[in-house]
């Protein structure tokens, strides 16, 4: 499954990219395709464009503050969870994600 | 470089965060790294009030950002034990990572390094290293390699 994801925490220098890297490598052990874009100290990183967007079953936010440029994701399936948690338990996240993509 | 050898602790005995974070932040004060260990100290815990920087995997990582950093830096502390960290988490805690940012001129390349380590401690592999590592001297040479 196509999935898509945006990482965000308050001062932007560590959880972000744990979330990010701890996500990714739950959903390719899992046989997903993951994209992760991170919001951190040094901005927008590993920008998610229009089409990876519009190709994505689902959208993982792991987040701690207010998503940048949220309306891009208007109208797709989404789960939203705060990022320690994605950083704790990222397989959870990818099985609700797999539920939500699936349209369950 | 970010981390440096005398910010590392590798034989942690105390058990309560405030000491540790007070510890390791006076190894960043003595090392010119913060400006003002008080003011750090008390964004670090203002930080921590928000929500406990435990993230599972037996770590933690307490971080200040402000004018009182003059250098990015990581201190490291190491627990044989793994304890408590705070009231709200459940797993122990034996790798300590306490970071410190100025407020705007970290450069990008600093924010980059702490990005890679980040990244770097959800390997498992690397997180063993840290158990075992036998000297300061090892944990610098593997911090250094995961900021590559």
């Amino acid at each position: 499954m196509k999935m898509i994801g945006v990482c965000a925490c308050p001062t932007g220098i560590a959880h972000t990219y744990m979330a990010q890297a701890a996500l990714e490598k739950a959903a390719r052990a899992k046989g997903h395709e993951i994209k992760v874009e991170t919001q951190g100290a040094m901005g927008i990183e590993n920008e998610l464009s229009a089409g990876e967007i519009a190709d994505a079953r689902v959208v993982i936010f792991a987040v701690g503050v207010n998503v940048e440029g949220e309306e891009r994701f208007d109208g797709k399936q989404k789960v939203t969870v705060e990022v320690g948690k994605a950083i704790e338990n990222p397989m959870d996240i990818i099985q609700k994600a797999e539920m939500k993509g699936m349209g369950l | 470089m970010i981390i440096h050898e005398s910010l590392i602790e590798l034989d942690l005995k105390s058990k309560n965060k405030t000491e540790i974070i007070e510890n390791l932040a006076r190894k960043g004060w003595e090392l010119g790294r913060i400006r003002d260990a008080a003011e750090f100290t008390k964004a670090v815990f203002d930080r921590e009030a928000l929500f406990s920087t435990a993230i599972g995997y037996g770590i933690a990582i307490p971080h200040g950002k402000g004018s009182f950093v003059e250098e990015p830096f990581i201190a490291f502390a190491r627990s044989q034990e793994a304890f408590f960290w705070d009231s709200r988490e459940e797993n122990g805690v034996r790798l300590i990572f306490l970071i410190g940012v100025p407020e705007e001129q970290a450069s990008d390349l600093h924010l980059k390094i702490l990005a890679n380590i980040s990244r770097g401690l959800m390997k498992e592999s690397y997180r063993r290293r840290l158990e075992q590592a036998e000297d300061a001297r090892k944990v610098l040479e593997i911090v250094e390699e995961m900021g590559l």
